[in-house]
């Protein structure tokens, strides 16, 4: 069960992160980091590592 | 035509990099799920799943090859664990080693080569070690995987903030909830790694094994090391293996601590009627004190760093610049073995074991472990 709401929550951090990542006008470095901490994310919610 | 701000434009940029770079490490990551082949020798009788004694493990990453060594001659029984920690690879491939190449004249041999199998497919974090190595052998080059201390988190997780040992009530850190030697002798209604425990503990109970030998490995400077640490029950096996062994290499035997819970060495030795040990060897890719771990390090086990450090006296095992090399780790565990076997008889109950015309000590250093292992089909 725990696993469940562990992966809920990495789903929605993920979500702000790609609407934050649109939504407003950023410093490019600011969207190269989002994207970094983008990858890991689905990594863990597809559960592949 | 209105147009598209320069901040949506670099942000689809980025997301198809995204989708690159998952889809890329997600072949790689798994790639890790890929089984080494091992092939059974003209020893191996039959070969079953740990699951056959603890069905809960059926279909999950914890089910693992229990391979039998029957000689067809009555005699003892024995156990052994390799791959309990797949980041320790002397245990790993000196069981793949008995079961392509060992042929018991007398009892009867169960060999589980990838006792964590779910700590295979993927590596410790932090660490930037290798996923695989190779071996050469006659005619070919081998491969296998260089996997992790614990079962891999996405089979079992999240990890409490303290492990709490099921039947001592024992605290530690949490990280050990995922690590098998810390899990003995397991739970039928426990995680993943408490189940695999459990399937081991079974099939020892369930088979009458008499000797259990579980393979591992540690870092230089670490204090149990080049040894054979022994439940008290197995303590005289573990001292008349050295009389043999100590001509040729340096080891020492160590009681099996009893406050120290979930280790082979103590709950097997407490919760069944087999004779528990443990052994360790000298891996210069484990600790705190090596330099780039990469696959070379793994197999020839040279590492500058702890040759300096040796000369500094932080080390406790002889070490120089010609390193520890697998196959001498390898040696040393298939070596006492050997002598764990055939002295049973003195000891146990007065029946045999032998394991055949295994390789000396001597053999496997002068030839290489590789040597020793099937070419690759």
């Amino acid at each position: 069960m725990l696993k469940y709401v562990y992966l809920a929550i990495v789903a929605f951090v993920l979500a702000l992160i790609v609407v934050n990542m649109f939504k407003k006008k950023k410093n490019f470095f600011f969207q190269l980091d989002a994207a970094i901490v983008m990858v890991t994310l689905i990594l863990r919610l597809l559960l592949v590592k | 035509m209105k147009k598209i701000p320069k901040h949506i434009i670099t942000a689809s940029i980025l997301c198809i990099f995204v989708i690159v770079a998952v889809v890329y490490l997600t072949i790689v990551f798994r790639s890790q799920h890929k089984e080494e082949p091992i092939y059974p020798g003209p020893g191996v009788t039959d070969m079953k799943m740990l699951s056959t004694w603890f069905p809960a493990l059926k279909g999950t990453n914890g089910d693992t090859e229990v391979y039998i060594l029957d000689s067809g001659v009555p005699g003892a029984s024995m156990l052994v664990l390799g791959g309990t920690h797949p980041n320790e690879p002397s245990g790993f491939i000196s069981a793949v080693a008995l079961v392509e190449c060992c042929q018991p004249t007398e009892g009867t041999l169960y060999v589980i080569p990838r006792a964590n199998n779910s700590a295979f497919t993927c590596t410790d974090p932090q660490e930037a070690a290798p996923m695989n190595f190779t071996i050469d052998t006659q005619n070919g080059t081998r491969w296998f995987r260089f996997g992790s201390r614990a079962t891999n988190p996405v089979d079992q997780w999240p990890d409490s903030e303290v492990y709490v040992h099921a039947s001592s009530g024992q605290q530690l850190s949490g990280s050990e909830t995922r690590n098998l030697n810390r899990a003995y002798p397991g739970r039928a209604d426990g995680n993943l790694t408490e189940k695999i425990a459990y399937g081991i503990t079974s099939l020892i109970q369930q088979e009458d094994i008499e000797i259990t030998v579980d393979l591992h490995e540690a870092s230089p400077e670490y204090t149990t090391v080049n040894a054979i640490v022994a439940h008290e029950d197995a303590l005289e096996l573990a001292s008349v293996a050295l009389w043999d062994v100590e001509d040729y290499m340096s080891i020492t035997v160590e009681k099996s601590p009893k406050n120290l819970h979930g280790l082979t060495h103590r709950e097997l030795g407490d919760f069944t009627d087999t004779m528990a040990l443990l052994m360790e060897t000298a891996n210069a890719s484990q600790g705190r004190l090596h330099g780039r771990i990469d696959a070379d390090l793994v197999v020839s086990g040279k590492d500058k760093y702890y040759a300096r450090a040796a000369k500094y006296g932080a080390v406790t095992v002889p070490y120089d610049e010609t390193g520890i090399s697998l196959s001498e780790r390898c040696a040393r565990h298939i070596s006492c073995l050997v002598q764990f076997a055939e002295q049973y008889a003195f000891v146990g109950d007065g029946t045999g074991m032998s394991l055949g015309s295994m390789p000396s000590y001597k053999d496997i250093l002068t030839n290489g472990i590789g040597y020793y292992l099937a070419d690759p089909q």
